[in-house]
């Protein structure tokens, strides 16, 4: 697929629609065979996905101080959790964690903000002072910050293939796709006291466009398997928030095309699990559960390497994994606020 | 409670059909009074009660400060952004009234975040008379900023090609999200983005606001409020609903029948039927929090999970001994920790 770009494959997924559209439309006729498609999501299936985790949540959160709510499960946490729960618990406990802007997270925001100026204006022409323009009407001063603090031949040197990437990937899309970018989806569950929220990068179709609904999520390191999980869970809360699952969803990679998967009962059902697991996890840690020490190339990213007795900070570091670690894209927005609840 | 929080908003209706449901509270608490039912002269009797309790309650707390009256020497107009007391619908649920007197050291500025819903009501009216798509639409009110606020188009005017665009983008989601949570039916009537509604308390310096993205119903049958937020819904969206349903009742001079709050990210509307325990509720923490904006030395510390990120929290001992026994509280990084089994 590395050879087709976003606006091939959304021509794909048109037709394919299409195509359903008019088969089901011959199979209504009076003498058509009776066919299940056993990929349809159903909304008795969505509700009784939602009534699980509400129970989960709703079980979880009674034992939770008062102090600790709500429980906020934002991407960054669940992948965070399946690491190491004592990183997990310092990096909540630790603000100012997300500010810190590296070569690697810069060279995601960066990204995103490409993608989004190609879907609204076309081509980036000056990436520096596109992107710094950018940063100053969002106010992401730590990321205009890092990029002040680059050489003009550096943040070219920086830039320029990743918007070469973006203007090959995703020119041409049509604009009845309605697309969005940073569009928030969240599952908010026991009134409130349980938060799971995600930012997906670009949304395209659904109701508002008449068009099937697809998600892509902007990914600046390699492929990974914690970013297909990423993309399942936004497919589980999409269908949560809409009510109706998107069609598709993918991750993108520079250099390549979409990576894009069906959505499927399973892919809803095994998200849905996962984010169950997680706030179980998430609420026992916070009700004071002691948190399990899993030492592991992360630890040298971690607020509590320098305390805890099973600290790694030796381990080898997956280039793959680091460049997701620590590309964030609008990961700033995503992760929790508690000001806003104070 | 809302009277639904249950299903998805109805993706392609307006206002007007959703909001279909009966109020509870006046079933089960008599002493309550519904004013749906009610005639437009009733509402605006009612709604003269209630300005009269905020005249009343104000003049109990002030006495004779924050008269709005010129006074001193050089007899200058106040002001009751800069010298009074404006309470907003976005303070209305601050859980640490310590926090919610001090004067803000970050102020606000502007930014795509903060604007995006004002530029989005220009678009979503756009939508409404021209049709077209939610990028057009949006497209358009950035073109044609005669009616925007004065601020807000100074900072526009000050963005490059690339905060433009920014602005556009994030926008033009914020539309979708409206109107995949309300349709784009003509039922629905976006408001402009500014002024916001509000009701000056007569002869004080005190001010009442609450943003009302969209209205719909009508003088006679009463009218309903639509209002959209970033936030999930939560437990104090009651009192949300309440505050925006008195400002609204004390600025218009009419009660509202109908408050509906919708998350778009979560897809969920809760609506919120207008009885005086709705308006009971919000009157008195309008005179709890006009009370501590009063007297701030008296605003007492509540500490909560915001202390880590509170402005002030260096000046506030309780909020730094909540630190401390946070951090070393029970599900907190300093508590006990285990090595995990390996798990080859």
């Amino acid at each position: 697929m590395s050879a087709m770009d976003v606006a091939a494959w959304l021509d794909g997924l048109g037709m394919r629609a299409a195509e359903r559209q008019g088969s089901t439309a011959l199979d209504s006729a009076p003498d058509a065979p009776e066919l299940d498609d056993p990929q349809t999501i159903s909304p008795e299936l969505l509700n009784e996905l939602r009534a699980d985790l509400e129970a989960t949540a709703a079980w979880c959160i009674a034992s939770v101080p008062a102090a600790m709510r709500p429980l906020r499960l934002p991407k960054s946490r669940l992948a965070d959790l399946s690491r190491c729960e004592r990183m997990t618990v310092a990096k909540a406990d630790a603000p100012s964690f997300d500010d810190d802007i590296s070569p690697a997270r810069f060279g995601g925001i960066a990204l995103d903000r490409f993608v989004v100026h190609q879907l609204v204006a076309g081509r980036v022409l000056d990436p520096v002072t596109e992107l710094r323009g950018a940063l100053i009407a969002e106010g992401e001063w730590a990321a205009l910050d890092y990029l002040d603090g680059l050489s003009d031949g550096e943040a070219q040197v920086a830039l320029w293939p990743l918007v070469g990437a973006v203007t090959d990937a995703w020119s041409g899309i049509e604009a009845e796709w309605v697309p969005r970018t940073q569009s928030a989806a969240m599952l908010a569950l026991a009134d409130g006291a349980v938060i799971c929220s995600g930012l997906l990068d670009v949304e395209f179709g659904g109701q508002v466009a008449g068009r099937p609904s697809a998600l892509v999520e902007v990914k600046s390191g390699k492929p990974a398997q914690a970013h297909a999980d990423e993309v399942y869970l936004y497919a589980l809360l999409v269908s949560l928030r809409d009510g109706v699952a998107p069609a598709e969803v993918a991750r993108w990679y520079p250099g390549g095309g979409p990576v894009a998967v069906p959505v499927s009962i399973g892919m809803v059902e095994s998200a849905a699990r996962r984010l169950s697991d997680s706030i179980e996890q998430w609420g026992s840690l916070r009700a004071g559960r002691p948190a399990e020490e899993r030492p592991g190339w992360w630890c040298r990213f971690c607020p509590a390497a320098d305390e805890c007795p099973s600290a790694r900070v030796d381990l080898p570091v997956d280039p793959d994994e680091l460049a997701d670690e620590l590309a964030g894209g609008f990961g700033a927005a995503e992760s929790e606020s508690e000001d806003d609840d104070a | 409670m809302p009277s639904d929080s249950g299903e998805p908003a109805g993706s392609g209706e307006d206002i007007e059909p959703i909001e279909t449901t009966t109020g509870e509270s006046a079933m089960t608490a008599p002493a309550v009074v519904p004013y749906e039912g009610l005639d437009r002269d009733e509402r605006r009797l009612a709604a003269d009660g209630y300005r009269a309790r905020l005249i009343e309650l104000t003049s109990a707390l002030l006495g004779d400060r924050m008269l709005s009256a010129p006074s001193g020497d050089n007899r200058e107009r106040p002001d009751v952004y800069r010298d009074g007391i404006v309470i907003d619908a976005f303070d209305i649920a601050a859980r640490c009234p310590r926090r919610y007197v001090a004067p803000s050291r970050n102020g606000y500025t502007d930014s795509v975040r903060n604007s995006r819903r004002r530029v989005g009501l220009v678009a979503l009216r756009n939508l409404t008379e021209n049709g077209g798509t939610p990028a057009e639409a949006v497209r358009a009110a950035l073109a044609d900023r005669s009616g925007w606020p004065v601020g807000l188009a100074r900072w526009f005017e000050e963005l490059d090609r690339g905060g433009r665009v920014a602005l556009a983008a994030s926008t033009t989601t914020w539309v979708v999200g409206a109107v995949r949570m309300v349709g784009t039916g003509s039922g629905t009537r976006w408001r402009p983005p500014f002024p916001k509604p509000a009701w000056t308390v007569p002869e004080r310096l005190v001010r009442l606001t609450a943003a009302v993205d969209a209205t719909a119903g009508s003088t006679n049958l009463g009218d309903r409020l639509l209002v959209l937020a970033d936030r999930a819904p939560s437990p104090e969206d009651r009192l949300r609903a309440g505050f925006v349903a008195l400002v609204w009742t004390v600025g218009s001079g009419r009660v509202p029948i109908r408050v509906a709050l919708g998350s778009p990210a979560t897809g969920r509307m809760q609506r919120f039927t207008v009885d005086s325990g709705l308006l009971d509720l919000a009157v008195d923490r309008t005179e709890e929090l006009l009370a501590y904006r009063a007297d701030p030395s008296d605003a007492p510390a509540l500490v909560n999970r915001g202390c880590a990120q509170c402005e002030v929290l260096e000046d506030c001992s309780a909020g730094l001994e909540h630190i401390a026994s946070y951090f070393e509280g029970p599900g907190s990084s300093d508590s006990s920790s285990v090595r995990a089994e390996p798990t080859m």
